[in-house]
């Protein structure tokens, strides 16, 4: 049984895109088409149910599901049963566990460790196992942890993560008596703007943390008037994850808005081994000489350097919506800018006011809506599994469908024939189409491997670089090495940093697919 | 400004038995019985708060008069975005006052030590240190802890020219800044890397024209802060960002850099000076300001370093 290996196509749109940010975003252009499997390739019933219980809930079915089922399928009819099942399952809590979790990955935010004075928790629920433990712990202190269940427990549009004005922070005593913070929590976060009561401040005393009984949850909803609250955005844990600096202006938060909801890359343009920012910083701040030494020419160089302004264009103009709020929530709204593109490459502006404003002009988008399903995609049918232009649409159409609503879109995921379809029927690349989509990478290459004849380089994106077998074969294995592909790129000599593109980690595993293929000696 | 040992004190004088033992009664109060017994804290209206030890021992309570200074540091514009081609060197003056409380001897049997401080350390080594705690606030503290200090001098900015602020080039009479942020290395509790960070905000900071045309802190909103290590809680780092409303809705960002070192060697100055007193007997009058910050900072020396091993002269 093979499965695919990841196989994105949207690598190609992200090629055609030259140099500057990349997008992992929906794609247009993918090709690979696997049609909806035949019957006799369908998985059969008990690995569907217990396919539904790992992606559902991250564990095995109960023996009685599996009795419950056989007993279905003696009646004849087991079609009732999975209903009932899927409902089931979408309620339960480890549905919104698993759904956290992957939030959490998304948003690149540590998943809560245990603590133990946590555990005194678990006798306020009905099962005090280490899952409830950790999980009403994680509910209870996370503003951000806590909108995600809600969208998901309660089956709420997807969108709410992003547009709610609601939400439930529990108050500390980490409070002086003017209110000011020591340490960033949510209630601290939402307490300069939020101009409705909070419950009394306490007199801080350090150490008093360990004493938490009279903390407590408050439920702060800004009035529709007010801009400055935006779901997941406007958390403690997306403030203290994406943290800002003078010199950063907010980019970083910028950046997590692009890659999450828009599927939108930002890479650096300057190559080089991605753990020395130095060829960076390099381009950011070049330096000239002086008689007291290397002095810098330009604070700031964004802005003027075409290929720096290809993300720029986008990150500066929604870092905005943070510069009132650096640390803590300001109840000052900014002006600024959406940029991006549509599905079909055409650029939109959005302007925006508060994040509130930034958030509706988010989900607004096209490019949302096709990003969100990407990620869904993901979770529960694969990247293994390549998403087709024509599917993605009838997705969309599906997730606008059930108005965006968290639980029926997953439902109508994991009865569709992708999840239900057996791996066997899941069809490996041939090395023809990864040529045909390495093809632009190498392209890349040769617009300056081919200026320098005296290095005597053949033209890399030929069918047979090098006019034979045998110097194919060797060419690839150099490819290999200098995109260093087999330690992920780590130690990678190409493309120099004066080539001002980088490789995406999808090129890179496109690339490391198809030089293995090269590798075992299959032919083109 | 607490000084951060100060902080670690309060730590201690919470979970300690003698924090448990104050009150209003003129009563000595008894305390949890380790051998050998705690000295008790004597608080009667209108007398001196004295410390009374088993033995017969007591000293009590005294404070230095305050010394209120502006330290001036350097404040070089690191990034003006409001006004790019305006960078100048300006001085911050930042307001700092401090007192020392200290212990000092009114019945000892070895009458040389009468009216001097207490010492203590442990018997098993030479070493003796005064009980005294300096207590240092600025501008900031006494809007975070109102009436719990004497007022502080507030900040000041000096400058050759005020173009830089995008005002144009007459200092205007009053300036809000929509709010003021400084940075210091983190560890993300996400990633596990130390990073830099904005850590601290002090939002709608109004400031008003001096007589010197200078800019001197009139107020300020809100106090945010991560951390709170600062001689002077404004420079938790030595990056520091103004927010400044160009128009409606419409921010830009000054960058400075400020030598916070300075900052520390002026505060070590003036502490080393509020050290040496004169010193004055501290009137128990139930105040706040008493109770507990500052006279527990004295008193929990007596009660955070007392054991059977601890010895006071």
């Amino acid at each position: 049984m093979k499965i695919r290996p990841i196989f994105n196509l949207f690598v190609l749109a992200a090629v055609v895109v030259s140099v500057g940010c990349t997008k992992s975003a929906p794609s247009k252009n993918r090709t690979v088409e696997i049609s909806g499997a035949p019957a006799d390739e369908v998985l059969p019933n008990e690995a569907y149910l217990r396919k539904l219980s790992f992606h559902l809930r991250g564990e095995n079915p109960s023996s009685e599901e599996y009795e419950h089922l056989a007993s279905a399928e003696a009646a004849g009819d087991s079609s009732e049963f999975f209903d009932e099942t899927i409902k089931k399952y979408l309620k339960s809590p480890q549905f919104t566990s698993k759904m956290s979790l992957r939030v959490n990955d998304l948003f690149r935010i540590r998943n809560p460790a245990l603590l133990s004075h946590w555990a005194r928790h678990a006798k306020e629920y009905e099962s005090a196992t280490q899952f409830n433990v950790d999980f009403a712990r994680d509910l209870e202190l996370s503003s951000f942890s806590y909108l995600v269940s809600q969208v998901v427990s309660q089956n709420q549009p997807w969108d709410n993560l992003l547009r709610t004005q609601t939400f439930r922070v529990y108050n500390t005593k980490k409070f002086g008596p003017n209110g000011q913070l020591f340490g960033l929590d949510d209630a601290g976060l939402f307490r300069q703007a939020y101009l409705g009561p909070l419950p009394p401040s306490r007199i801080f005393s350090p150490g008093s943390h360990a004493s938490d009984e009279t903390s407590e949850f408050v439920d702060i909803t800004f009035p529709a008037t007010f801009v400055q609250g935006a779901g997941v955005l406007t958390t403690a844990r997306f403030f203290d994850r994406y943290a800002t600096t003078l010199l950063n202006k907010n980019r970083r938060r910028a950046a997590a808005i692009y890659r999450i909801f828009l599927c939108d890359d930002m890479v650096p343009v300057a190559a080089g081994n991605a753990n020395d920012p130095t060829e960076v910083l390099k381009l950011a701040f070049p330096t000239k000489s002086s008689g007291s030494g290397a002095t810098l020419v330009s604070q700031d160089m964004h802005g003027s350097d075409p290929a720096c302004m290809k993300c720029h264009s986008k990150l500066d103009p929604v870092g905005v919506a943070f510069s009132t709020s650096p640390f803590i929530l300001s109840a000052r709204p900014s002006v600024g800018v959406l940029n991006t593109e549509k599905l079909d490459g055409s650029k939109t502006s959005t302007s925006y006011r508060g994040f509130q404003g930034l958030a509706q002009a988010l989900t607004s988008q096209e490019r949302y809506s096709a990003c969100q399903v990407q990620h869904f995609w993901s979770w529960f049918i694969g990247d293994d599994r390549a998403l087709d232009s024509n599917r993605q649409n009838e997705l969309m159409a599906t997730f606008d469908g059930v108005g965006r609503r968290t639980g029926d879109f997953v439902e109508a995921l994991v009865r569709s024939p992708e999840f239900r379809e057996a791996p066997s029927t899941v069809r490996e690349e041939t090395l023809a189409e990864l040529q045909t989509l390495v093809k632009p990478i190498l392209k890349r290459c040769d617009t300056c491997h081919a200026s320098s004849p005296e290095e005597k380089i053949p033209t890399l994106a030929d069918d047979m670089i090098g006019g034979s077998e045998q110097s194919h074969i060797r060419n690839v294995a150099k490819i290999s090495k200098a995109l260093d592909l087999l330690n992920g790129g780590v130690g990678a000599k190409m493309p120099p940093a004066e080539a001002r593109w980088l490789l995406t980690r999808d090129e890179r595993s496109l690339l490391y697919r198809w030089t293995t293929k090269v590798a075992r000696g299959e032919n083109p | 400004m607490f000084h951060y040992k100060w902080l670690i004190l309060i730590f201690g004088l919470a979970l300690s038995p003698l924090s448990l033992a104050f009150g209003e009664t003129a009563e000595p109060v008894a305390t949890p019985t380790p051998a050998p017994p705690l000295p008790t804290v004597v608080k009667t209206m209108g007398q001196p708060v004295t410390i009374a030890w088993a033995d017969g021992r007591e000293a009590q309570l005294e404070v230095s008069s305050t010394i209120a200074e502006r330290a001036s540091l350097a404040m070089a514009i690191s990034e003006n975005v409001c006004e790019p081609s305006q960078r100048v060197m300006c001085e911050y003056h930042s307001g700092l006052s401090v007192a020392t409380y200290r212990l000092a001897w009114t019945k000892n049997p070895d009458a040389a030590r009468i009216g001097q401080t207490v010492r203590f350390g442990n018997s098993a080594v030479t070493m003796r240190e005064d009980l005294v705690a300096p207590i240092t606030w600025t501008f900031v503290d006494n809007t975070l802890f109102p009436g719990r200090h004497e007022p502080a001098l507030a900040d000041e900015i000096s400058c050759p020219s005020w173009e830089w602020l995008g005002q144009g080039a007459k200092l205007p009479t009053s300036l809000t800044v929509p709010a003021i942020s400084t940075e210091f290395m983190l560890q993300n509790p996400n990633t596990q890397q130390v990073e830099n960070k904005t850590i601290m905000t002090a939002t709608d900071v109004v400031w008003e024209k001096t007589e010197s045309d200078a800019l001197r802190i009139r107020s300020l909103g809100r106090f945010d802060s991560y951390i709170s290590l600062g001689v002077n809680a404004v420079f938790i780092g030595d990056v520091m960002k103004w927010n400044i409303e160009k128009s409606t809705n419409q921010y830009c960002d000054i960058g400075f850099k400020v030598d916070i070192g300075l900052l520390r060697v002026r505060y070590q100055g003036i502490l080393d000076r509020s050290m040496k007193g004169p010193f004055s007997q501290v009137i128990y009058d139930g105040k706040a300001r008493y109770e507990p910050s500052q006279l527990s900072q004295v008193l929990d020396l007596v009660a955070d370093m007392h054991s059977a091993r601890t010895v006071y002269e």
